[in-house]
This record gives structure tokens, C-alpha cells and sequence, in this order.
């Protein structure tokens, strides 16, 4: 007989662990994934790829205006790679 | 308890020895082993949905469903269920800000909450189509029925013989031809 106390006991924990980051890097990871299975590998990754270019030039553009405001840990870019990587 | 439940699969040279998973993205729990509660869902599925090779599969098997999560019928699973998802749904929108889906939640419950001894969930439907009710439409003018049908399904993780204990081919049948099939959908009757 399945013990839901044990099983609230496990998902409770495994969400306390969770951050925004985690937790978006986990659900992109499988719809990633997913498009992946619908359109195959290499589309995919020229996919990515033609985003993560694109988000590139607009970093770049920003910092030619001198309107690039950085994050002090730089968040906003690494999580974007980490999450399309 | 163990219930006796159908699996359909288009018909193929071989016969299966096991149930086949399915791993659709639009599949409602996820990856599993799909299987009826009632032979006429399994039917329809096969006629509606498994039209490959012309001809339909069903097998029947019985399920110790012991250790399945039954949204269905236990009062206790489905209020359980019902909070979790709306837990971790919630978390997650607020986290990622994306509503996910019911196959993400349920990947959730097994990958991160690790509930690797729920061997399957029992779920359901209602639809509130035409060929699935005997009952007259609730307004004369607009196309409602009420859905006092559950359509039940097992999504099953463990296939193991000790949770799937039999496993055998019950019926192959001639799918219905197209013109056919649309008027027994309407009907209710078939063609």
C-alpha cells in the first residue's frame, strides 16, 4: 500500500531544494528535449544556436550604445547558455 | 486489488508478449504503459487510433494495482494527487513562469520527488461528446452533453510480473472504414 505521507515527505523535500534556476534549467531541459524527439537533433541544435547568436548581437549592440547594464554576477547570460548548452 | 484492463496496439505480424510503451509527447502521464478500464474505450482507441495496418489489437491483463496511485476511485489518492499537482504547478509557474503540463508534473512527482514505488496512476476523463453518451443532449440547441461517463486509464511505470501479472491477446479486429466509423462516432451504433 503506497504511503502518501512518505511520498508528500519526498516531493516536499525536493522542493525546498529548488531554485528558479534549477527548476527552469529542469523544465527546458525537457521541453528541449522534446522538440528535439519532433524536429531531430541537428534542426534543433541550429535552432538553439541561431538564438544564442541572436541574443549575442543584442548584448553586443547594448554594449556599443554604452546602454548595457550588467548583472553583477552576470545571471542573465550564464543562465541563458546554461539553459540552452 | 487487481484489475483486469485492455491495452491496444495496431495489429502486427507478431503478437506482443508485453505492453508496449508509450512515449507520445502528447501522452497524458508520460512515458508508461497505457491500459483501459473498459473494453469499449480500448475499442475505440483501436478504431480511432491505431488504423496503421488496417486491423486493431486488444490484450487484456491483470494489474496489481497495490501500489498504483487511484485518482479514480480512492477518495484519499485523488485528494492527495489533486494538492500535489497543484503544488508543484504553482511552483513551478511562479519559479520558471511557465504552466506546465500534466506529463511535466507527473516527470516531476517521479525524477525530482523520486516516486519510484508508485508502479502507476489510475486517471480519468470525461468526455462529453456525442458517441460517448446514451443520454440526450442538456440543451436542445446547443451541442452539451453531460458527462456522467468516466473514461479511465492506467498509466503503468512498472511492467514487471509482479505488478502486470498476465498478459494476453484478446481480440484483433478490422478497423472500420473511415465513412463507417464517422457515422458510428455519431450514432453511437455501429455501422
Amino acid at each position: 500500500m503506497l504511503n502518501l505521507k512518505e511520498l508528500a515527505r519526498k516531493l516536499d523535500e525536493a522542493l525546498a531544494k529548488e531554485t528558479p534556476e534549477t527548476l527552469t534549467k529542469w523544465l527546458m531541459g525537457k521541453r528541449n528535449k522534446s522538440i528535439e524527439s519532433f524536429v531531430g537533433k541537428g534542426v534543433h541544435r541550429l535552432f538553439i544556436k541561431s538564438e544564442i547568436e541572436e541574443l549575442q548581437e543584442v548584448i553586443i549592440m547594448h554594449k556599443d550604445n554604452n546602454d548595457y547594464c550588467q548583472s553583477p554576477d552576470n545571471t542573465i547570460g550564464d543562465s541563458y547558455f546554461a539553459q540552452a548548452a | 486489488m487487481v484489475r483486469e484492463m485492455y491495452h491496444t496496439q495496431e495489429c502486427r505480424k507478431k503478437r506482443l508478449k508485453e505492453p508496449i510503451i508509450c512515449e507520445r509527447d502528447d501522452a497524458w502521464l508520460g512515458e508508461a504503459y497505457y491500459f483501459w478500464d473498459d473494453y469499449d474505450d480500448a475499442d475505440k482507441w483501436g478504431n480511432n487510433s491505431k488504423r496503421k495496418t488496417g486491423k486493431y489489437e486488444i490484450y487484456k491483463a491483470n494489474i496489481d494495482c497495490e501500489n498504483v496511485l487511484d485518482t479514480v476511485f480512492n477518495e484519499e489518492h485523488y485528494r492527495f494527487w489533486l494538492s500535489r499537482i497543484e503544488l508543484v504547478a504553482k511552483k513551478i509557474a511562479k519559479d520558471t513562469l511557465h504552466k506546465p503540463t500534466i506529463k511535466e508534473l507527473n516527470d516531476y512527482f517521479k525524477e525530482r520527488g523520486d516516486w519510484q514505488e508508485v508502479t502507476g496512476i489510475l486517471f480519468q476523463d470525461l468526455p462529453n461528446v456525442e458517441h460517448y453518451t446514451l443520454i440526450e443532449k442538456i440543451y436542445k440547441d446547443k451541442n452539451i452533453y453531460f458527462a456522467y461517463k468516466k473514461r479511465i486509464q492506467l498509466a503503468l511505470f512498472d511492467k514487471s510480473k509482479k505488478v502486470l501479472t498476465t498478459f494476453a491477446h484478446f481480440v484483433t479486429k478490422d478497423c472500420e472504414k473511415k465513412e463507417g466509423y464517422a457515422k458510428s462516432k455519431r450514432t453511437g451504433k455501429k455501422a
